[in-house]
């Protein structure tokens, strides 16, 4: 038998990594961080990698920390069905495989520069987010207002706490925060994280805006911001899609004729037009 | 490791559940938008992507099994040209 002609890295071969810490951080929540064991994960904020456990599969996950952390990287995974369940049962010391980053529509750090931001979070929209938010608060100078109004569902399964916490004293960043159903224990805003957006109409004027969160989330945020008069070039959604190949094969991820695991996962509302299937 | 097993499963893109996501949301519910996507895949978007006319191979196991008698590309793609003139 002859010898494959090529020496090109496949890409379905994945690297290995560590896992360093692992916390559960709700009932569905799982925080680890990780380690490559050759050299660091060089990503943008909003690429994600391709997790894989032996013998179970593979998940698309989006990196959570920000480059500026080079040690390490973090992923939070919801537990939801067989690779993620496998995920959360590993332990410190475990080794997973990692394929990528991938995604050649991360976040647009360069055209922030100097820009107001503001992030829309609902939920685990949260993760990939938070990668963006935090490069940017290590970059402070760089950038200009940042404001970010995350809602959760109740109160059960808010997540990364002290580090909301921690935005939310900050001066130099304007941290709103809504649950869906108030308890006893809730002293903050209530209802759905649209209910913020008049809010921050004088933040939203010049401002570039990121969305993340459930699908029917969008569709909400989107008429919140239409009427908010912002410009759709200045709107960027983080699109979620069933993925498997994660390099534009499988075509499992299409919105139309774009891929989100190349041409995302983070698009500009004006380049969907073309795309119906978006929204 | 000293063994191991190939698993194949079935998948594409008309199948239910080929766009539906962990949170449990389907971006391709209806049977017509799959059928649109198959054929907007194989006679647009692969195409205009990477190249050449059409991306499909022209096996006809389609047109063979397909009981209604909808599937045949050739027929879907000539009517969308004659009968609504496009391209
Ligand atoms: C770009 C991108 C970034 C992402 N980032 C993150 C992230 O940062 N964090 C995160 O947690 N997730 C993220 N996701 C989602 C994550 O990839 C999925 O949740 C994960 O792949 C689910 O895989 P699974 O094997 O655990 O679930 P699957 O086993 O595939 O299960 C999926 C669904 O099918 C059901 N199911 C499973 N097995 C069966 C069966 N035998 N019969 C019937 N139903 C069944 C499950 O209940 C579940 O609802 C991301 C996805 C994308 C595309
Ligand atoms: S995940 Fe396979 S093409 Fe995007």
């Amino acid at each position: 038998m002859s010898k494959p002609s090529t020496i090109e890295k496949d890409i379905y071969l994945p690297q290995l990594a560590a896992i360093e810490k692992r916390r559960l951080m709700n009932a569905t929540e799982m925080y680890l961080r990780l380690k490559m064991d050759e050299g660091p994960l060089d990503y943008v904020p909003g690429q994600f990698v391709e997790v894989s456990v032996p013998g179970v599969g593979e998940s698309p996950i989006t990196v959570s920390s920000s480059p500026t952390q080079k040690e390490y990287f973090e992923l939070v995974v919801r537990r939801i069905g067989n690779v993620t369940i496998a995920i959360h049962r590993l332990r410190i010391g475990d080794k997973v495989g990692i394929r990528g980053p991938y995604g050649n529509g991360a976040y647009p750090v360069e055209e922030a520069k100097g820009r107001n931001l503001v992030f829309i979070c609902g939920g685990i929209g949260l993760v990939p987010q938070r990668s963006f938010v935090n490069y940017v608060l290590d970059n402070r100078d760089d950038y200009g207002e940042i404001t970010v109004l995350l809602g959760t569902k109740c109160m059960a399964q808010r997540f990364f706490q002290s580090e909301l916490d921690g935005w939310s004293h900050r001066e130099d960043i304007h941290f709103m925060e809504t649950v869906d159903e108030a308890d006893d224990c809730w002293q903050g805003n209530v209802g759905v994280v649209t209910t913020l957006i008049p809010k921050i109409e004088r933040e939203l004027t010049s401002a570039l805006v990121f969305i993340c969160g459930p699908p029917v989330m969008y569709k909400f945020v989107l008429l919140a911001l239409n009427e908010a008069k912002v410009p759709r070039e200045n709107i960027f959604l983080n699109l979620e899609r069933k993925m498997k190949c994660g390099v534009g094969k499988c075509g499992h991820c299409q919105i139309n004729n774009l891929y989100v695991c190349i041409d995302g996962p983070v698009f500009r509302y004006s380049d969907l037009a073309v795309a119906p299937e978006a929204i | 490791m000293k063994s191991g097993s190939r698993e194949r499963a079935w998948d594409g893109c008309l199948l239910d559940g080929f766009a539906k996501v962990a949170g449990g949301h389907d971006f391709r519910k209806n049977r017509a938008d799959r059928f649109r996507h198959r054929l907007y895949r194989k006679g647009k978007y692969v195409p205009a992507k990477i190249g050449g006319e059409i991306a499909c191979v022209g096996c006809g196991r389609c047109i063979d099994a397909c009981l209604p008698d909808i599937a045949n590309p050739v027929n879907v793609y000539n009517r969308l040209v004659d009968d609504l003139g496009l391209e």
